[in-house]
């Protein structure tokens, strides 16, 4: 399998729902029961990456708006992704 | 009484277009009627998510006193998910918005099912007390039904305010919920049994006491 990478395209499961509520962000895997609290940032990228199906688009958008490095921003990117994948909440798609 | 999407809950959450003018559109159609249709407020493949879990639910008959009887499905991850999408931020200030109604919490609901079989039934009444500011029922069938009309009415008057069909795979009706008003479904016809998700926005509630006896308490982090 290649590594993951910010081109890796994604995809959200079948079993897995998204709200917001009062500033607190959760995906919810409905299959298993698992959920994921995301904050400001991770809510945006989740947002990015379920609409274009990249860590690339959804870093693209966060560019510039936060004190923060690109690469560092990459590399949390791809932190959250690591993480909501091996809980079931995000996969590569294909 | 129709207006075009404004709103949709995906499951990935949720889907604004039209703007200010879109809502005030609505807003003046709720006034106007106590109630207002929503095209097409669950999208596609959510709607079909939730008709395959459907369709694969118990449900059990259910009388609210004189008022109705109809068939009730059992708590299970479609009502869950159902719960958790509508307890949206962006979906309880659309309604406090359309409705003017503030301080909106949360939503509880229902899925039920009636059909023309003679024991489904539902009579005229009002929803209010316990907090309760505003109604909606989503369609959930697959087909579209005969019979099984919203009407809303002023209480003592014959005249409905409104009547609404509310067949489109998705649709909502929003209506107000107050003392001196009065909500019923026409009795249903045909072979095709109604599906919806009933029930209350309100101010008395918190979204957590209705979402999390619903979902897993398992977490992720």
């Amino acid at each position: 399998m290649n590594p993951l990478s910010i081109d890796t395209v994604l995809a959200v499961p079948e079993d897995v729902i998204f709200r917001e509520l009062d500033g607190e962000a959760i995906i919810l895997n409905l299959a298993t029961g698992m959920y994921f609290g995301l904050d400001e940032i991770g809510t945006r990228l989740w947002a990015g990456v379920s609409d274009a199906g990249t860590l690339r688009v959804a870093v693209d958008r966060l560019d510039g708006e936060y004190d923060v490095r690109r690469d560092q921003l990459e590399a949390d990117a791809l932190d959250l992704a690591r993480q909501l994948m091996d809980k079931g909440l995000l996969q590569v798609k294909g | 009484m129709s207006q075009a999407s404004v709103l949709q809950i995906t499951r990935h959450g949720v889907r604004a277009s039209g703007g200010a003018a879109a809502i005030a559109a609505l807003r003046g159609t709720f006034r106007a009627s106590a109630c207002v249709r929503l095209t097409a407020l669950l999208d596609p493949p959510l709607l079909s998510w939730i008709q395959a879990q459907i369709a694969g639910a118990e449900f059990e008959e259910r009388a609210h006193g004189t008022i109705s009887t109809e068939l009730c499905m059992r708590r299970n991850t479609c009502l869950g998910a159902l719960t958790f999408l509508i307890n949206e931020t962006r979906v309880l200030r659309f309604v406090e918005a359309v409705s003017g109604c503030p301080g909106l919490t949360a939503f509880a609901g229902r899925v039920y099912r009636v059909c023309a079989d003679g024991r489904h039934f539902d009579s005229w009444h009002g929803d209010s007390g316990a907090g309760r500011q505003v109604g909606m029922s989503v369609n959930l069938g697959r087909e579209p039904y005969e019979g099984g009309v919203f009407e809303i009415r002023r209480r003592g008057s014959t005249e409905p305010l409104a009547t609404v069909a509310n067949v489109g795979p998705g649709d909502a009706i929003l209506f107000s919920v107050a003392g001196d008003l009065e909500h019923r479904i026409t009795p249903m016809r045909g072979a095709v049994a109604k599906t919806a998700c009933a029930g209350w926005f309100g101010t008395a509630v918190d979204y957590r006491d209705v979402v999390r006896p619903q979902t897993s308490s398992r977490s992720a982090s």
